[in-house]
């Protein structure tokens, strides 16, 4: 009791701000945090911000190019943006040299370049913040993200309102005057051509809370999934948490007409249909079918392949023959999230041992197919022990961005990888913060990461009135 | 002052300590910027901070005492006259504060605000001979500033700047109605353009409290107090100047003060909840015997949460078999509380779960309990989070809660402790947190349920903990076919000895439907004999409370009376 209040008289006098504990040892086995180390960057990335991992106290780091260099004196990296920009621009490669200073000499510790692509990638993100739960949620957003700068601004927030939850939140291929996001209670809201309106998706007992949405580059029409999810605990699997699908369809709406466009293809009750996603040319349209079987029991029986059907949604055809793009099912595995390149080459995909709900599968990773040459492309460069999972394409498919628990197996970070003209992907670096320890710190997860070809207006105001009016009783 | 004290320590220290447990303060410049970046966040910082320290005994007394009669203080400054004698005001004020604080979903900051907005009202008082442009200027900046810090304190000081304004230079061309203007401009502003929660937050009182929960109307007075005052206090000082002995108008003061306290303060305290925060602190600190002793002489009612910890202690010392009906008891949910996802059930069943070795849940209720958290969580679900990710081997999981817990004043020591077992896991076993909570890692894995401590008591035998569990909760839900078929699947193994009186009373009960159970089991004597003596008495009853009458003294604690006389929620 004595001890208390002697600390607590300190405490209010001192204010004393206690020096934490480095957890880094922990989270981090490489040189640097985060991993930055030989990754390829856009000219237009906000100042990758790193700590030197070493018990040396006296560190120098230079950052320098042919042109220009700067130099820090600490092990926290931090760079402001207009040195950052110089930097950048004056030439390919940034060399990062850091030295410690043993016996009052500067001795090198390591050096590693960090590549400067000249492709040019999309301004904005956008992804949801939640705490990676059960099914208790409280304070989440859809937020944007400026790439080449760390501001981070909401697009809708349920803490200033009651209590709701907002999800599935998605552009047409990137186009910030439409996109579409899932509130529940509730319903889907649409913003088209600056104007909000709230779709209304009960059509029917079955088809009323759409999911996983997938624009037609017309605009003029989206894919969703139907689906019936539950949710369980594993007594000890290191997973945590199961999610699957008792049932799930796919349907397509027209959101001019809020017409209900249904494949029979696409609802059979023999399978679960998941996933949709159009080609770039609105020509086909991606999903994962896995056959039914007896849940949970068959849980690990539940296989998800990628197929794809022909379809000309305007003209109302639509292919009954289905082609199997990846049969993952007859290598024992299942996919998830199939997503296709802008230039409609190379199909994304996320592979894991069973079921569809990745995220909380730590063997999820990521995989790629070439289309046009039929063959599989080693992408392991992406992949982590941990879960890589959700992943989208820049608007000039130069760029991925992909979810990872890499850091620490439960709090989903974003990464940034180039991909070049042949599909090879480089190393990919974790999104860049202001803070080099942020997403150590950080106690949400980033989830449904996508790019954005430009900011999407402030909305906030009518999407609350919206959401407002459509959950009045 | 002494009062209050006193009371808040007699009556209330329980919901002090339990204001700390809903929040953690972490002293990091990232948490400071964090919050000090938005509107309100400075007194949100004071508020977070002061209460980090409500963890120690008096402490939380003495620092709301002290806010509340500084604040009571300026009150008096602000709003007297040349006659000292009325008090009435700033007393209805403070009370109201207080009543405000004695509700979680109120927070600290409200208070902290009302006490800047005071501030800056008492120094706006003083330039009151300027002129009138030089007081609107001062007006603006002044709130100005208190929207960055104390938002939405500023809306109040507009209020009683225009009060002031009033009573000090009358309506002035309708000068003195400025400042509400304003507020009331802005406010519109706010709603149409920045939207319905904006103003909720930074505009109305809502900011100050959960958004969750619609204030009631406690949470308003103070805030229509303070104008009133200003305007009316002349009239009643007035007033009491016909009343010549200053001992008369005191008098005459405190009885209505007293009249309104012991009037409202029983129905807005949140009284009903004390027993659960009283429950809460003695479980968070292992005073199981203190919980015993509570509930011997508050029996409790049908709050789950409550009887989860009552129950909790009774298996934490090994009697909960023994001494199960010695207690209240009210069916198995008072063994294991249903989950309705709010934060008090989230405390209750992570302990739970986590006494009897279901690490999993454990770790579902924690991680949903903390969830709810406002700031970067709770202490008691973080310090779950950290050991059921220790036994899970989620070492980097475990590192960062840890780090929370580090950055904190009370949790400090206990973090570090667990910092050193991330790598050190045989030290770990041999904590008695960690004891014996590895076993479930011998168990094949499987998707849990509600009745999982059911599926973990059927794969171990052995566990006492979970036999008692399972049987009692049978008992206690009155399911006795149940009782009988899991009392068959124990006896059958060596290890179940020392059974207690409690199921061999369920055994006699079962004997009328199922004779076999005598011949089955060797019930004693003792027991058989009361039972018959219980069965003749309760035949001899005209009614049900008759019966109940004539049996209480002497069967109140057996399993027949709790089977005839407890009512359980689903019958």
């Amino acid at each position: 009791m004595n001890k208390y209040w002697i600390l607590l008289v300190v405490g209010f006098l001192c204010a004393c701000n206690q020096t934490p504990v480095s957890v880094l040892e922990q989270y981090s086995r490489t040189f640097i945090y985060p991993d930055y180390e030989k990754v390829t960057i856009p000219r237009n990335i906000a100042p990758l911000s790193f700590i030197i991992n070493t018990t040396e106290s006296d560190i120098k780091t230079i950052l320098h190019t042919e042109n220009y260099s700067i130099s820090i004196k600490e092990k926290d990296i931090s760079i402001s943006l207009r040195k950052w920009k110089k930097l950048v621009m004056s030439g390919d490669t940034i060399w990062v040299d850091v030295f410690a200073k043993k016996n009052g000499d500067w001795t090198q510790l390591r050096s590693f370049p960090i590549f400067i692509s000249e492709d040019e990638i999309d301004p904005y993100i956008t992804y949801r913040l939640i705490a990676p739960g059960y099914e208790v949620w409280n304070s989440m957003g859809i937020y944007q993200r400026c790439l080449s700068s760390y501001e981070e601004t909401p697009i809708c927030e349920n803490k200033s309102m009651t209590h709701y939850c907002i999800n599935c939140h998605t552009t047409n291929h990137g186009n910030p005057e439409e996109f579409i996001f899932h509130q529940r209670p509730g319903g889907s809201i649409l913003v088209k051509d600056g104007i909000l309106k709230k779709l209304n998706t009960h059509y029917n007992e079955k088809v009323q809370s759409l999911v996983y949405p997938s624009w037609h580059p017309s605009g003029n029409y989206i894919a969703f999934s139907v689906n019936k999810t539950v949710q369980s605990v594993h007594s000890k699997n290191t997973n945590r948490i199961e999610v699957w699908d008792l049932w799930s369809d796919i349907v397509i709406v027209d959101v001019r007409t809020n017409e209900l466009i249904t494949i029979p293809t696409l609802m059979s009750e023999k399978s679960f249909e998941t996933f949709p996603t159009f080609s770039p040319d609105g020509k086909k349209l991606y999903f994962c079918t896995a056959r039914s079987v007896t849940l949970p029991d068959s849980i690990t029986e539940v296989k998800y392949d990628i197929c794809s059907i022909s379809l000309d949604l305007d003209n109302k055809m639509y292919s009954k023959q289905v082609d199997t793009i990846i049969r993952a099912s007859s290598n024992n595995y299942s996919t998830s999230f199939p997503r296709i390149s802008p230039n409609g080459r190379y199909l994304l995909y996320t592979q894991h041992e069973y079921g569809n709900f990745s995220i909380w599968h730590k063997e999820a990773d990521l995989k790629m197919y070439d289309l046009e040459e039929k063959r599989a492309i080693d992408v392991s460069i992406l992949n982590s022990p941990e879960t890589e999972s959700y992943h989208t394409w820049s608007s000039n498919g130069k760029w991925i961005i992909f979810s990872s628990r890499r850091d620490d197996g439960l709090y989903t970070r974003l990464y940034l990888a180039h991909v070049n003209s042949e599909g090879i992907m480089a190393k990919p670096f974790l999104l860049p913060q202001k803070n080099s320890t942020y997403s150590i710190i950080q106690d949400k997860s980033y989830n449904i990461p996508e790019f954005v070809t430009g900011k999407i207006k402030n909305y906030n105001v009518e999407i609350e009135k919206l959401l407002k009016k459509s959950t009045k009783p | 002052m002494l009062f209050t004290v006193a009371m808040l320590q007699f009556r209330y220290q329980y919901h002090i300590f339990f204001l700390e447990q809903l929040q953690l303060f972490i002293f990091t410049k990232e948490y400071a910027m964090q919050l000090l970046s938005t509107p309100g966040g400075l007194v949100e910082y004071i508020g977070e901070y002061l209460i980090q320290f409500f963890k120690i005994n008096y402490v939380g007394n003495i620092l709301i005492v002290i806010l509340l009669t500084i604040t009571g203080v300026c009150i008096r400054k602000l709003i007297e006259d040349k006659n000292k004698s009325c008090f009435i005001f700033e007393c209805m004020i403070v009370f109201f504060l207080f009543v405000n604080f004695l509700d979680i979903n109120f927070y600290l900051k409200g208070i902290i605000g009302y006490l800047f907005c005071l501030i800056a009202l008492l120094i706006y008082y003083r330039i009151q001979t300027k002129l009138f442009k030089i007081r609107l200027l001062i007006v603006l900046l002044s709130g100005l500033f208190l929207f960055w810090i104390a938002a939405p304190f500023q809306t109040l000081f507009f209020v009683v700047v225009c009060a002031i304004e009033l009573k000090r230079h009358g309506l002035n061309k309708g000068k003195s109605l400025f400042p509400l203007f304003i507020i009331t401009i802005c406010g519109f502003l706010v709603y149409i353009f920045a939207g319905e929660g904006a103003f909720r937050i930074y505009i109305n009182i809502d900011g100050v409290c959960s958004l969750r929960i619609i204030p009631g109307w406690t949470k308003y007075a103070a805030w229509i107090l303070l104008p009133v005052a200003i305007l009316f206090n002349p009239l009643l000082e007035q007033t009491f100047k016909l009343i010549r002995k200053s001992l008369i108008k005191t008098i005459i003061q405190i009885l209505l003060l007293g009249g309104i306290v012991i009037y409202l303060l029983p129905k807005y305290d949140d009284n009903w909840s004390l027993p659960f925060k009283q429950l809460h602190y003695y479980a968070t600190h292992e005073k199981w015997d203190d919980i015993l002793g509570y509930c011997k002489e508050h029996p409790l009612n049908n709050n789950y949460n409550c009887l989860n910890y009552q129950n909790l202690a009774l298996a934490e010392k090994g009697i909960l078999a023994d001494s199960l009906l010695c207690y209240t008891q009210k069916g198995k949910y008072g063994l294991y509380a249903p989950w309705d996802r709010i934060v008090p059930t989230a405390f209750v069943l992570q302990k739970v779960c986590y006494h009897y070795g279901d690490i999993a849940f454990a770790q579902k209720y924690a991680f949903e309990g903390n969830v709810n958290s406002v700031t970067m969580g709770f202490p008691e679900t973080l310090k779950m989070l950290v050991k059921t990710n220790l036994l899970q081997g989620q070492k980097n999981v475990a590192a960062k809660y840890i780090y929370y817990l580090q950055q904190t004043f009370s949790y400090k020591k206990w973090a570090d402790k667990q910092y050193l077992y991330l790598s050190d896991t045989l030290t770990m076993r041999n904590d008695p947190e960690y004891k014996g909570k590895e076993r479930f890692k011998e168990k094949e894995n499987h998707f849990t349920y509600s009745n999982e401590l059911y599926i973990l008591a059927g794969l171990d035998k052995k566990d006492k903990k979970l036999r008692d569990f399972v049987l009692c909760s049978l008992l206690l839900d009155k399911d006795l076919p149940g009782f009988l078929n899991w009392f068959d699947f124990y006896n059958k193994d060596t290890s179940f000895q020392n059974i207690p009186d409690l199921y061999y009373q369920a055994l006699m009960a079962c004997a009328p439907s199922v004779p076999d159970v005598l011949t089955r089991y060797s019930v004693p004597e003792n027991i058989k004999n009361d039972f018959e003596m219980y069965s003749m008495v309760y035949s001899s009853g005209r009614n049900s409370a008759e019966k109940q009458k004539w049996l209480h003294s002497q069967y109140k604690d057996s399993y027949w009376y709790y089977f005839h006389f407890t009512k359980i929620e689903h019958e």
